[in-house]
């Protein structure tokens, strides 16, 4: 009989825990694709060939770690991110890519919105109808992200992509919540100049 | 994607857009990868499913064993005659029910009456028992469940039963009591014999049935075959097991199940349409006990043809992609056609059969 309350994702990983391994092959279906997408955008191109270990080595320690596992305040969702950003971290270190944890320093102050941003007049960011633009746009938006530091790129990720709030944001990258926006700002400050850049040759397509 | 907490930072819808349009966005880790994982998962978890099961798999075999007509039989005349021997032991067996005519409730001579009371247990169901076995003889081809013809037996005097049933065979209750030791020696033997068989212990409780060739010999050749009771009901059951050898004809298919299940739960799977296969969860599994339950000691063999054309909704039992049986549902049955190609029936109450198939509705 199919259930109608699907169960959440602590109720399986419990299950999991206690042998259910069919609990575990429905973790995985909620959260492989986007974890995937995560792990690759971390690695960036250059690391990108890791994101395969990167991603697989995260999931097995899901399963050594089944036993021990306790929702303590955080959700599954945000744990397992957190192993992949730190597993990702620990693989940029090892292939040579510098990692600096005080992204921040050094910077200038986060950009911040103004009435002339050369993004305001992209289209709608729903618009069905311009399509290659955000396909384009999609495509910019990745090279950006790879002139990141590792760090700034997990927290606009989380935040944007997976859904994080600032708070579960500060607790997946084991830093200070000021720390996490901050990192968050300054990834969207570069992110929006960088495709700022990139925008007018976009619109004259 | 999460809505923002009231304290969060906006996310840039713009950014956000690109983000969903990114070239990447359909990216899945390839499929041995996920292969990878997912077997490592398995595995992880299989040493605590198997290590339980050492003790826990042969208990359940002990259990799956038991739990068949023959040896279920066995134990509920036993422990029917237990429970009757502590009941009276020491007294003399009960009187015939009320009603009965006082020639057939005369009181025995002293010394039988100790016989009698020595081997109480048995010879107090023996009148019962009789009436049930001379029905069975003819309801023998309908071959339907003796339970409702017990719940009659109170109702139709004995006598009067005796005479429209088997009127030349048994002499009147007042004829009877002349009858020669002999003949009364050969019918308690047949009655003990009788008393044994599944369908008699199967009874919840015996009605108190009128005795009235309860006579001192009688008893004594009740005492006498009292310790032929299980070698009898063997010799009995055996013809009876030999016409219907898969009483239980979900026994296997069930050992499979659990076999298959133990390994990986995904091994087993329900066709319920060409299309729609769902797997052996709890919900199904509690489906299937049910089943189980309800249908045993019910199940008669028949053949494949016969299978009525009321029959639906078909629902074929997968281990490993191959068919192991498949269940059907008849108007007031529900068929069960195993991997060997033989059809068995079990007749269930309607509602019990609407129930089931309703719950196959939601799975």
């Amino acid at each position: 009989m199919a259930d109608d309350l699907e169960p959440d994702d602590d109720s399986l990983m419990r299950a999991f825990a206690q042998g259910d391994a069919r609990a575990f092959e429905r973790l995985y279906a909620r959260h492989h694709a986007a974890l995937y997408r995560f792990v690759r955008r971390v690695l960036g191109r250059e690391a990108g060939t890791q994101a395969d270990e990167v991603f697989q080595d995260t999931w097995l320690r899901v399963v050594r770690a089944r036993e021990r596992w306790a929702p303590q305040g955080a959700t599954f969702r945000t744990w397992l991110f957190t192993l992949a950003h730190h597993r990702a971290i620990d693989q940029l270190r090892k292939s040579g890519r510098e990692v600096a944890l005080d992204a921040a320093e050094g910077e200038r102050e986060p950009w911040q919105p103004t009435a002339a941003a050369p993004w305001q007049d992209w289209p709608a960011a729903d618009s069905v109808e311009d399509k290659a633009f955000w396909r384009a746009a999609g495509q910019r938006l990745l090279d950006c992200l790879d002139g990141l530091p590792a760090v700034q790129r997990s927290a606009f990720l989380l935040h944007h992509e997976d859904g994080l709030a600032l708070e579960d944001l500060a607790r997946t990258l084991e830093v200070g919540f000021e720390t996490a926006k901050s990192r968050l700002r300054y990834a969207m400050s570069k992110l929006r100049t960088c495709m700022g850049a990139y925008l007018p040759a976009a619109q004259e397509r | 994607m999460n809505a923002p907490a009231p304290d969060d930072d906006p996310r840039d819808p713009h950014l956000l857009a690109a983000l969903r349009h990114a070239p990447d966005r359909d990216a899945r880790p390839p499929a041995p990868v996920t292969a990878a994982i997912l077997g490592h998962a398995r595995q992880a978890v299989q040493p605590a499913r198997a290590a339980a099961p050492a003790w826990r798999a042969g208990l359940g075999a002990a259990f799956a064993r038991l739990w068949q007509p023959a040896p279920l039989a066995a134990f509920g005349t036993l422990a029917m005659a237990t429970l009757i021997g502590v009941m009276w032991g020491g007294q003399p067996a009960p009187d015939a029910t009320p009603g009965l005519r006082p020639e057939q409730a005369a009181p025995v001579p002293a010394a039988p009456r100790d016989a009698a009371a020595a081997v109480g247990s048995t010879a107090a169901v023996l009148p019962a028992s009789r009436d049930v076995a001379g029905e069975q003889k003819e309801a023998a081809p309908e071959a339907t469940p003796s339970k409702p013809r017990l719940a009659q037996a109170p109702s139709s005097p004995p006598a009067a039963k005796a005479k429209s049933s088997k009127p030349a065979a048994t002499p009147p209750p007042e004829t009877a009591i002349a009858r020669t030791d002999a003949m009364q020696e050969r019918e308690g033997r047949r009655e003990i014999t009788d008393a044994a068989t599944p369908q008699a212990a199967a009874a919840p409780a015996p009605a108190p049935a009128p005795a009235p060739l309860q006579s001192g010999a009688l008893a004594k050749s009740a005492a006498d075959a009292a310790p032929n009771l299980l070698r009898a009901r063997s010799e009995r059951a055996a013809p009876a097991l030999g016409a219907n050898a898969g009483a239980a004809p979900l026994a296997g298919a069930a050992a499979e199940i659990d076999a298959a299940t133990s390994g990986d739960a995904a091994r087993v799977r329900w066709r319920i349409t060409p299309q729609r296969l769902v797997a052996h969860e709890a919900a199904q599994r509690a489906w299937w006990a049910a089943v189980q339950t309800a249908t045993l000691g019910r199940w008669q063999e028949a053949s494949a043809a016969s299978g009525s054309s009321a029959a639906s909704e078909a629902l074929t039992l997968l281990i490993d992609g191959a068919a192991r049986g498949r269940l059907a549902f008849e108007p007031q049955a529900i068929v069960w056609h195993d991997a060997n190609g033989a059809t068995w029936r079990a007749p269930i109450e309607a509602p019990t059969l609407r129930a089931w198939q309703e719950a196959l509705t939601r799975w």
